[in-house]
């Protein structure tokens, strides 16, 4: 039965409908969320835009945003967080997969080939500076991204203009592999053509002349220790066409051109190393987390608070004692081999004094933290040391108690499994502390060491509601002079390597200038200067030396991450060790197997799908 | 108290869920293929976990390696569906020379393969003795260079509680490296490693000293030698073998 009212109804809804629905040009309407490039180029803040994603969009390899748990999977720490997320295979796995550092990351280096070609057709409006400056900026990031890929991969093909499918040639498609060598000399080619164009004067979020100096820096000491350390393996690594191995011929080169673009910021003035505070270890804490004022920053990933861009890497490492939120905490945990690589400030080896020389006795310390005194001041801005305070809050990292039994003339050790609150020993002074270690604990420090690079010092954080806006630092004037002192070092400029190398040493508190150098002190330094901000892999893997240092083997020391538990002597009626402080050096009880680097790892290997698709692509040695 | 409806449509749900797994789904493969890798007829001994062979089959969109593990006694077993594959000897990847050749297989329920290789070295004539004056393992072995492209880069002896042993199994604790002497293909090696636990006093060998004196508890140990040539990954092993510790 029909209503006459709700038919009209229906009929009045119907035709309102039909009448605003079949506008002519329906499916050829601009899209109200999508800029094409016609619009997009035509406005330089539009392009800023661009660059602003594709900045973002560069792989790191261990950030403070992307994959920063890797930094326990090949750094000096152990995994110390919640072990539900498959993280705990960090510390279990027996050897680095074929594709651990797999990296073809060709879907930016299309966007900045078609952002590149597209301001060349629709960019009218731009002025000509403006336009160079741009492709300049595009072309920074384009030569950063083949850095990144072919220090993981080796050669890789290189890319310059938009492939597109519409011709219907598809083997113009099939790009061959170039050579490692040919991949180097474009990163290097691009730098010198782009360095002078860049602008940006001296911002340190986008790149400016010396952040292009700084990438062909790196490369270029990459290119050259690739060449003369593969080179010297007793069976190098190589593939026929040179996609994979540099010739010893070019070491020189490269290394030249790493000094060179060194000197070039150095001499520059525009940087100096951070050094405001005068207590060292403060002082290089600053320098990777202070913004303001901070004239050694080349180059950095930003973040801001009031922007509400932040991360969370202040909560998932803080120490437990001090962490304002109630989950996460401690997951990257130093280790002591790192610790142990820092020297003393008289330049003397850093190896801890534990225990007598006879090794019949502890090495009894008043306080907790006496044991790392005198250490190079970089230690104390790096890790998170027992007896030190973060935030005005005690870290409180003690193990237990060792307890003298009188009858077996030997300690017994008492640890307490409370985490996350102090617990008391019988006597009621401490146990175990609220940082622990704990060796089976989760989001606890299992070394006896917490992170504190990048752990933002701003109250609250570390909390998931406020979250953290340090900056993560891709290029800085500190390593600039390692550069520049490894690249003269093996150049046999002698005194200009000591000369950079003891700049970096003296702002870190050292108090005696080397008088002579070795590769070891010089890979030594790169290791404690940059802990933790995605070098040393790199740095093993250049020098062909991570296969040595990690084979595997559970009696090799380097391979072993190990732990420092300190504990509490009761020892009544001995004045001279009751209430002392003695530490054991242990393998960390969570780290289960050695780091194993096989001869094949220097190479990811290529995706299957890749190969697939491309049959010039040619596979890594032993892929 | 759940409704009448309810309860209809949790059991209609169940019931699809019973039934819905049945029709297009494979059954698991049935099929076997089993082999050794050998030398003139001899399998290799390797490290477990440490060297794999790749299984290939065309004709399908998706195009993926199956990667077959070999066994520390030179085996290797995979459970796949019957077909027509191609075996290759993954380049660099053991102590062997590269081979770029397949190996076609026609799988029609089993199938047993030897995959030949050409080693860097073959190992013979492995005995071992305990000497329980002074708690010591020794060991004589052959060595005979079958390529002679590659030098020794050092020679290992492994003592382990279990049966798996190489130069980077966790339980594999005692293990001394050496490097080739002079005469190392003319004449027998021997190796000798200390076995009481007293000798294993650094802080970083309190596993090993603990693990030394269950297995003189146990009166038997597992043990093999290992060959590496340079600048490969992968060492050439004799077989296990158990000693008695007695």
């Amino acid at each position: 039965m029909f209503n006459t009212k709700s038919l009209l109804k229906y009929i009045i809804c119907s035709l309102v409908i039909l009448s605003t629905s079949c506008k002519k040009d329906y499916l050829d309407r601009n899209s109200p969320t999508l800029l094409p490039g016609d619009q997009t180029f035509k406005d330089p803040l539009l392009i800023v835009g661009l660059l602003a994603n594709y900045y973002d969009r560069l792989p790191t390899d261990a950030s403070l945003t992307t994959n920063w748990q890797r930094a326990t999977t090949y750094d000096d720490a152990v995994w110390s967080g919640g072990g539900n997320a498959g993280d705990e295979a960090r510390n279990t796995f027996t050897s680095y997969a074929a594709d651990s550092w797999r990296l073809w990351d060709y879907g930016l280096i299309r966007d900045i080939n078609l952002a590149l070609a597209d301001m060349e057709t629709y960019g009218t409006t731009l002025t000509a500076a403006q336009k160079a400056q741009f492709n300049a900026e595009f072309r920074f990031l384009r030569a950063q991204d083949y850095f990144e890929m072919v220090k993981r991969m080796g050669g890789v093909p290189i890319i310059t203009t938009v492939l597109t499918t519409d011709k219907g040639d598809y083997a113009s498609l099939r790009v061959p592999r170039n050579k490692e060598s040919e991949v180097y000399d474009f990163i290097a080619s691009e730098c010198d053509a782009i360095k002078d164009k860049i602008g940006n004067g001296t911002s340190t979020t986008r790149a400016n002349k010396y952040a292009v100096l700084a990438l062909k820096c790196r490369a270029m000491l990459y290119g050259g220790s690739l060449a003369k350390y593969n080179s010297a393996l007793p069976s190098p690594i190589t593939l026929p066409a040179g996609e994979v191995g540099i010739p010893a011929s070019k070491a020189n080169d490269y290394y030249q051109k790493s000094l060179d673009a060194a000197r070039e910021i150095i001499n520059s003035g525009v940087y100096s190393l951070y050094n405001t505070n005068p207590n060292p270890g403060d002082n290089f804490y600053e320098a990777l987390t202070k913004k303001q004022g901070n004239k050694e920053v080349i180059l950095a990933q930003d973040f801001l608070q009031s922007k509400g861009r932040t991360h969370t890497f202040s909560y998932d490492n803080i120490a437990r004692a001090v962490r304002e939120d109630n989950l996460g905490s401690s997951a990257i945990a130093p280790t002591l081999n790192l610790v142990e690589s820092f020297e003393y400030t008289d330049g003397s080896a850093g190896a801890l004094k534990l225990r007598t020389a006879d090794d019949k006795d502890y090495i009894y310390y008043d306080n907790i933290g006496d044991v790392f005194a005198n250490k190079d001041g970089r230690l104390y801005g790096t890790v998170m040391l027992p007896g030190t305070t973060f935030k005005g809050l005690p870290v409180n990292l003690q193990a237990g108690v060792k307890v003298w039994n009188a009858a077996t003339s030997a300690y017994s050790t008492v640890e307490s499994s409370v985490q996350g609150s102090n617990s008391l020993y019988t006597d009621g002074k401490l146990l175990t502390g609220a940082s622990g270690p704990i060796r089976s604990g989760l989001d606890i420090s299992n070394t006896g060491f917490n992170l504190k690079k990048y752990i933002d010092p701003i109250p609250g954080s570390s909390n998931r509601g406020q979250q953290s806006d340090v900056w993560w630092i891709r290029y800085r004037l500190g390593e600039v002079y390692l550069n520049a002192a490894e690249a003269a070092f093996e150049l046999g400029q002698l005194a200009e390597a000591l000369d950079n190398m003891n700049k970096v040493r003296a702002r870190a508190g050292i108090k005696t200038n080397l008088g002579a150098l070795t590769l070891e002190r010089i890979r030594n330094e790169r290791r404690v200067e940059l802990a933790f901000e995605d070098h040393r892999v790199w740095d093993l893997i250049r020098w062909r030396i991570a296969h040595i240092l990690w084979n595997g083997s559970p009696s090799n020391p380097d391979a072993n991450l190990y732990a420092l538990y300190p504990y509490r002597v009761v020892r009544p009626g001995d004045a001279a060790r009751d209430g002392k402080y003695v530490y054991d050096k242990i393998i960390a009880p969570r780290f289960r197997a050695p780091r194993f680097f096989q001869l094949t790892n220097y190479y990811s290997s290529i995706a299957q799908n890749v190969l697939d698709a491309n049959p010039s692509i040619t596979r890594q040695p032993g892929q | 108290m759940k409704s009448v409806g309810q309860k209809f449509v949790l059991s209609i749900a169940l019931l699809c869920v019973l039934w819905g797994c049945t029709k297009d789904n494979y059954k698991e493969p049935q099929s076997t293929i089993t082999g050794r890798v050998v030398y003139q007829g001899q399998p290799i001994g390797v490290r477990s976990n440490g060297v794999t062979l790749e299984l290939w089959q065309h004709g399908y969109a998706l195009f993926n390696k199956v990667a077959v593990n070999v066994a520390q006694d030179g085996t290797f077993s995979v459970k796949i569906f019957d077909g027509n594959y191609l075996l290759t000897r993954l380049r660099g990847n053991g102590p062997w020379m590269d081979q770029i050749d397949s190996i076609p297989i026609n799988l029609n329920g089993t199938a047993n393969i030897d995959v030949p290789v050409t080693p860097y070295f073959t190992l013979s004539n492995d005995a071992f003795t305990f000497n329980k004056a002074d708690s010591t393992i020794s060991g004589t072995f052959n060595i005979a260079q079958v390529v002679t492209s590659k030098a020794i880069e050092n020679i290992t002896f492994h003592v382990s509680t279990t049966g798996i042993v190489d130069a980077t199994n966790q339980i594999a604790f005692a293990s001394i490296s050496v490097a080739p002497p002079a005469n190392a293909f003319t004449a027998p090696v021997t190796l000798k490693i200390d076995i009481r636990p007293r000798m294993y006093t650094a802080g970083t060998q309190a596993t090993a000293a603990l693990l030394l004196g269950d297995i003189l508890k146990k009166k038997y140990a597992y043990v093999r030698f290992g060959v590496k040539p340079i600048g490969v990954a992968e060492r050439v092993y004799t077989m296990v073998k158990r000693i008695e510790l007695q």
